[in-house]
């Protein structure tokens, strides 16, 4: 009987820098539980992590790779060797490359995880075609976005370490996300910081809070610009600072005299005293710094109320310092090797489907799913005709799932699957193939994400051996860009380790893995030293040198240089008319403690703690359409309806329900497990009004008719 | 007397439902049973504001258990350090404990037809180690220990939070 413990790293969600401690026995998981030595969970875990031994050795796994032997989506299947797979694959995408040219091949990517993501990027580059389908336009994207226009940096975070008052901007972290901060903020509450918490629904985070603003979902730009007005308005920001690092104050200073906490109020729903008073406590409890997020990126308006929200602190000047909000300091060295890498022969973003929202090629990946799956269902602005799709389920998180994404999905040429579960999206695929988990795999995690202003990073060893036939998303690239005859440059991922990140910096992987968490000294105050420009002067990453809280780049594009307010216009009063037929708003996406996404929906004792799907709606709304705490009720959109079960709960505004997303059902029969019972994805809209310069989508600000179902689902 | 218990700090508890798996995990509890469960009381409408509290409900570990005197088999008892145990081949899976415990952390075991709550991890315990809540919780919101030490420590915290 061998019995050991792998110091490794979580894996289960996107950053993966939870540290771990795996209990293995003749070479099997046994238990796993949170490393105190790692500077960010600090021995928690959340219930993924925690839930680890149930995913790897769960018994609806794919474990071996199948293919497609009925009608697309008929679910029918046949175990096939690996190379049959690939060489399918490849002859494939030869074919489609002859017929349509390089552009009509795309990869469809979910959160990545480091390794994959880079292969992805490199196989890409080397095929010709800068389309990977994703989130960008309304995930982490936006905020690296914004936050170069204004800052010149990709990541501008808090340091909730040090901070004496945390805005939570659309952001439940203790709930949510260990890792993403959640550890932090318990930290920081613990002793006794103030907190200002901005969002639709009392989560726990909110009932926390100092002050809880219960703001109109898609209007947090018109509160951000009224938090402007009395900072300025009352003198509690930072002349000297403004002075001297930023340009553009005046204009705004100009610019939001007229956006009073009055004018705010009926937009934004939020009483125009508490507007005052939580714009007060920010400005007076220095250093402050702000949380958000990604709830205020997914509108029509991202640009602008990212760039407001993103302004308070840089009015404060609670910039680059402890306790404000802090740049990270990614030591080049660190992350040189994989960016050489992935960027060989890099493609031209301007050919991307996506080409039409300039500021998303800012963010390295201007492939908007909508823009994707356009392209796939109307050759708009020209044809794809392939998907490789990795670690990414469509058909439940993207907008319009079923009359727009399986449409698109239906009429491919051809669709690979990538996965650890046979997801709705796989059930469509021609080809299957079975993933590891992170366990299964050598790994290299290193995360500045979006709570640690200090850059921290680790290797993480595979604990056991691949199950089954189970394979990594590198390793999978390497074989397909092999079989097309590419140069992918790494035949696996731990030579791409190896060879691409460690190499240069004179380590090996196990010296790595000795070492432990890597974690980056504090430097503060940046821009002063000149730590932020390639030319070593002090100042900011930008054309100006400066802060542009008025941005001539903007103007530029034909876009306002200083941030507005613009009503959603799927709202009451946006379309006044519509909202007669449909006059509730509709956000969606609120997270659960015990889900990633559309993940885990199979783990038996994450799965009972959150068994169905929950649309929360204020009771008198409820009492008015004859709905009891419990009940099964249909949500409806003009796009579709779904069913979800209700929470009543005075939480919310009665003019508004917050649906839960990514729902599909794995124990439900195939090849729908229930994908079209409750997924509000089949509410949410592909088309315009679009952000345009990202390309967002209003999924968190809707309209919507909710009225009792006859029974529950299936 | 030693008294070995959990207490948890309400203020610290963000329904993050971790102490639930880790005590699913470490204890094997099978599905249909928590011994531990994060509950939410509220949103209540007091005066302007809505307040809603949550926290893990478990075992107390009582000085006088009711469950010991209800158990009709003495199948539960309550060991030098605090813990209270139930026997789980002595337990003829009658239920009486369920009602008789005033806080409901009892429940049957739907394979094995015998009453089950928190052991307070023993095993870890005896070992040295915290239980598997404790330790999985991002907050720190559970405390462990001799329930006199933990009180003091609570009072010093809570006094540093409040000012």
């Amino acid at each position: 009987m061998e019995e050991k413990i792998v110091k490794t790293s979580c894996g289960l969600c996107a950053p993966g820098i939870c540290g771990m401690l795996v209990h293995v026995k003749d070479g099997k998981m046994t238990s796993v539980e949170g490393d105190p030595d790692c500077p960010f969970n600090r021995g928690a875990l959340c219930t993924q992590g925690l839930a680890a031994v149930e995913l790897v050795y769960h018994p609806d796994r794919l474990k071996y790779p199948m293919k497609r032997t009925g009608q697309r989506g008929e679910g029918k299947w046949e175990r096939i060797s690996w190379d049959e797979a690939l060489d399918t694959i490849a002859e494939h995408l030869r074919e489609i490359r002859e017929k349509y040219g390089p552009l009509a091949v795309a990869v469809a990517c979910g959160t990545g995880r480091p390794g994959p993501t880079h292969a992805m990027r490199r196989f890409l580059n080397v095929w010709g075609t800068p389309n990977r389908i994703g989130y960008p336009h309304n995930c982490l994207t936006p905020r690296r976005i914004t936050s170069l226009l204004l800052y010149g940096e990709k990541f501008i975070i808090p340091d909730l370490d040090n901070t004496n008052c945390v805005v939570l901007w659309g952001s439940n972290i203790t709930r949510t996300g260990v890792c993403r901060g959640g550890s932090d903020f318990a930290h920081a509450f613990k002793r006794g910081v103030k907190t200002i918490c901005i969002d639709p629904y009392q989560t726990p985070l909110a009932s926390k809070a100092d002050i809880w603003l219960r703001l109109r979902p898609g209007t947090d730009c018109a509160l951000a610009l009224a938090w402007l007005n009395v900072i300025i308005g009352e003198n509690l920001y930072d002349r000297e600072f403004v002075k001297k690092w930023t340009i553009g104050f005046d204009q705004l200073a100009q610019h939001v005299k007229e956006f009073t906490p009055e004018w705010a109020e009926p937009i934004t729903w939020v009483p125009a005293n508490k507007i005052l008073q939580a714009a007060r406590m920010f400005a007076t409890t220095r250093p402050s710094s702000i949380f958000i997020g990604v709830a205020a990126q997914f509108g029509m308006n991202t640009t602008h109320t990212l760039r407001a929200i993103f302004s308070l602190p840089a009015v404060t000047g609670d910039i680059d310092i402890p306790g404000g909000q802090a740049f990270s300091n990614i030591p080049k060295e660190v992350t040189a090797g994989f960016g050489e890498w992935t960027d060989v022969a890099p493609v031209n973003w301007e050919e991307s489907v996506g080409q039409r929202f300039p500021l998303l090629i800012l963010g390295g990946n201007p492939t908007a799913s909508h823009t994707g799956w356009r392209a796939i269902l109307y050759s708009d602005p020209y044809p794809i005709r392939a998907v490789l799709v990795n670690a990414c389920n469509p058909l439940v998180g993207h907008e319009n799932a079923r009359n727009f994404v399986y449409k698109a999905m239906m009429s491919l040429d051809f669709i690979s699957v990538m996965d650890q579960f046979m997801t709705p999206t796989a059930e469509l695929a021609d080809i299957v193939l079975p993933a590891t988990t992170s366990f299964e795999r050598d790994e290299v995690y290193g995360a500045s994400f979006s709570s640690y202003p200090r850059y921290i990073a680790a290797a993480a060893p595979k604990v056991i051996e691949p199950l089954w036939e189970c394979r990594n998303d590198v390793d999978f690239f390497a074989d397909v860009a092999k079989r097309c005859g590419l140069d992918f440059g790494a035949s696996t991922y731990r030579e791409l380790i190896d060879n691409v990140l460690l190499k240069p910096r004179g380590i090996d992987f196990e010296e790595y893995v000795k070492r432990g968490w890597e974690r980056v000294p504090d430097v503060w105050k940046k821009h002063e030293k000149g730590l932020l420009r390639s030319d070593g002067k002090p100042g900011f990453n930008t054309p100006s040198k400066k802060i542009e809280l008025y941005s001539a780049y903007l103007e530029s594009l034909g876009m306002e240089p200083l941030p507005v307010h613009k009503e959603p216009l799927e709202s009451p009063y946006g379309d006044p008319e519509l909202a007669k037929e449909y006059p509730l708003v509709l956000t969606t996406g609120i997270r659960s403690p015990v889900f990633f996404h559309s993940q885990y929906r199979q783990l038996p004792s994450l799965r009972e703690i959150h068994p169905e799907p929950i649309v929360r709606i204020h009771p008198e709304t409820a009492a008015n359409l004859g709905i009891k705490d419990g009940d099964w009720v249909y949500i409806e959109s003009p796009r579709d309806r779904c069913k979800q079960k209700a929470m009543l709960t005075l939480g919310i505004d009665p003019r508004v329900v917050l649906a839960e997303h990514d729902w599909w059902f794995p124990e439900m029969p195939a090849p729908e497990h229930g994908v079209w019972e409750s997924n509000i994805n089949m509410l949410t809209s592909e088309e315009p009004p679009y952000d345009p310069g990202i390309g967002s989508t209003p999924t968190r600000s809707l309209l919507c008719k909710v009225y009792k179902a006859e029974g529950g689902i299936k | 007397m030693t008294q070995l218990a959990l207490v948890v700090d309400d203020e610290l508890c963000f329904d993050c439902k971790a102490c639930e798996v880790a005590c699913k995990q470490e204890n094997k509890v099978p599905v249909g049973l928590r011994w531990i469960m994060v509950i939410t009381v509220g949103p209540k409408k007091v005066g302007e504001n809505l307040v809603t509290k949550f926290s893990p409900k478990t075992c107390r570990h009582c000085a006088k258990a009711p469950c010991i005197e209800a158990c009709p088999e003495g199948a539960i008892t309550k060991r030098a350090d605090g813990i209270v145990i139930i026997d789980e081949n002595l337990c003829i899976g009658c239920g009486d404990c369920i009602t008789a415990c005033p806080f409901s952390v009892i429940g049957i075991d739907p394979q094995k037809n015998v009453a089950q709550k928190c052991t307070l991890c023993k095993h870890r315990v005896e070992e040295g180690l915290t239980p598997a809540c404790v330790q999985a919780c991002p907050s720190k919101a559970i405390y462990f220990g001799n329930i006199n030490e933990i009180s003091l420590q609570l009072r010093q915290e809570r006094a540093q939070r409040t000012g």
